[in-house]
């Protein structure tokens, strides 16, 4: 369990691990740990039931506590918490270390689901800033190398892992950067529906049949869904009859 | 209530049902600056444009502001409840309840903002509370009902002040202890458990009554400010100016 549990940020506080996940922050810690209790609880089961796990690598620079190896997102500072050098080292990770970091990975997720298969993607979206001092465009394309190594070599090792070319799609010279927005960081809608067109042209979703085996929860929830919708449709029906009743209560 | 002498002479009020609360988080309305001309089809039945050409009123009152169940429904069928510890609920926060609100309310506070322009006095009067045997309490917890329910409205209590809008609230009377409408003010029809009755209606008209009757809206205070608001209003909004919102009328008429 990670030493740091939450970041002063204004007069509330984040989640140092998922920072800007809220449009503002939590107002009180008892408020930010149900919501994390609760989304934990939710990948804990997403991963006791999932057939295939889709993990895009896309960084390699992280902030680390000194004090128990913690891995944030974001600087400590930049979207809460305060930086303190005493307490955070920024590390950008090698090959062996990702990979050292996937195979530990790989190996808790198949202890939990011992049929969980992986499906790795690397991120097209270039850096916007870099904490190594490089220009952001040298950073960007060592940073790129890096994950991109580690996931052939992971594909390479185990049998139950992917690689789908999503950043090759988007970033390779004869696409001639037509994929990205005009910031030429963001993937364009138009270069998204590609290479998700790609993706199922080789990867046939379940068929109806298969849909309708879900498990009992989700059936459960998707009746609970329909009935709620169905009790809002009627009073939104009590409403329209109120309203033609307003019109023939009305003097000529 | 006029008729038989229950309302204030000097105090002229008028009831009008504009359509369904599904439609208010649409774009329902073109915004011309100071006035709002209704676009949607239902709306448009009661009233081309808001504040009405046909009539000036000093002090418009609406109820849309207050209405928290199309929020409430969307977040009651995903099992999600905005306290904390509720079992088989999930927790949201306070932030992003408050976004959803403010994105339901999106129009309508645009809508208060083109009556502030125009003029006209907005005034939020609340819709009945709860019933106890309303709907969504059979799929949620009716302690969180209310708090969502609480919640919501406080939050647009909020964002009318700003607006300097007055809010005349549910009395005290027409609630129980836990904030449940009291039975006696339900709906004639026995099916109906969202919509109250004439009592409720006329002990509200009142609360409008004694508050309009201690501010009137053509004291020249009033007028001052809201024609000074407008006048800054156009001088920023230049396309907006007369000649502009005249030649796009032209347009209109032509096109």
């Amino acid at each position: 369990m990670p030493q740091e549990r939450a970041w002063a940020k204004g007069e509330g506080v984040v989640d140092p691990f998922c920072p800007t996940i809220e449009p503002v922050p939590f107002s009180t810690v008892c408020e930010l740990e149900a919501q994390r209790d609760d989304h934990l609880e939710c990948v804990a089961q997403m991963f006791r039931t999932a057939e295939v796990f889709v993990f895009t690598l896309g960084l390699t620079e992280a902030w680390m506590a000194r004090s128990d190896g913690a891995n944030f997102p974001l600087c400590p500072g930049t979207a809460g918490g305060t930086y303190d050098a005493q307490n955070y080292i920024f590390e950008n990770l090698t090959v062996s270390a990702v990979l050292a970091d996937m195979h530990e990975f790989i190996g808790l997720a198949r202890g939990v689901n011992p049929e969980l298969k992986f499906l790795l993607t690397v991120s097209p979206v270039p850096l916007a800033a870099t904490a190594t001092g490089q220009q952001v465009a040298v950073a960007t394309a060592h940073s790129k190398a890096v994950l991109r190594a580690a996931a052939g070599e992971l594909y390479d090792t185990y049998d139950f892992v992917d690689y789908f070319p999503s950043f090759e799609i988007i970033t390779s010279p004869f696409m001639q950067g037509s994929f990205f927005e005009a910031d030429w960081r963001g993937v364009s809608g138009q270069g998204v529906a590609h290479v998700m067109r790609q993706f199922f042209a080789q990867h046939v979703p379940p068929s109806g049949a298969l849909l309708a085996g879900r498990p009992d929860e989700a059936a459960e929830q998707t009746r609970h869904a329909s009935s709620v919708s169905a009790a809002e449709k009627a009073e939104d029906l009590r409403c329209d009859e109120e309203l033609l009743g307003s019109f023939a209560d009305e003097e000529p | 209530m006029r008729k038989r002498g229950e309302l204030d002479p000097d105090v002229t009020i008028a009831l009008k049902r504009i359509g369904g609360g599904h439609i208010l988080p649409t774009p329902f309305f073109v915004n011309e600056g100071d006035v709002a001309r209704i676009t949607d089809p239902e709306y448009v039945l009661t009233f081309r444009q808001l504040p009405p050409k046909a009539r000036r009123f000093g002090t418009i009152g609406l109820s849309m502001p207050l209405w928290p169940l199309r929020v409430m429904y969307k977040l009651v069928g995903e099992k999600i409840c905005i306290g904390t510890g509720t079992p088989g609920l999930r927790p949201m926060s306070h932030a992003l309840f408050k976004r959803m609100v403010l994105e339901d309310q999106r129009y309508v506070i645009e809508l208060i903002e083109i009556l502030n322009r125009s003029g006209t006095r907005v005034l939020a009067v609340a819709p009945p509370a709860l019933f106890r045997d309303h709907p969504i309490l059979s799929f949620h917890p009716a302690h969180d009902a209310l708090r969502m329910f609480s919640t919501y409205q406080e939050i647009m209590f909020g964002v009318l002040e700003r607006h300097g809008v007055h809010v005349i609230k549910v009395p005290g009377e027409c609630l129980d202890a836990e904030g449940f409408m009291l039975q006696k003010f339900r709906h004639p029809d026995p099916e109906d458990t969202h919509h109250a009755n004439a009592a409720f209606g006329k002990i509200m008209i009142r609360e409008i009554e004694s508050w309009l009757q201690t501010r009137p809206a053509e004291s020249e205070e009033w007028i001052r400010q809201h024609d000074e608001k407008r006048a800054a209003y156009l001088r920023q909004q230049q396309p907006l100016s007369y000649p502009g919102r005249l030649m796009r009328r032209i347009k209109r008429v032509l096109g």
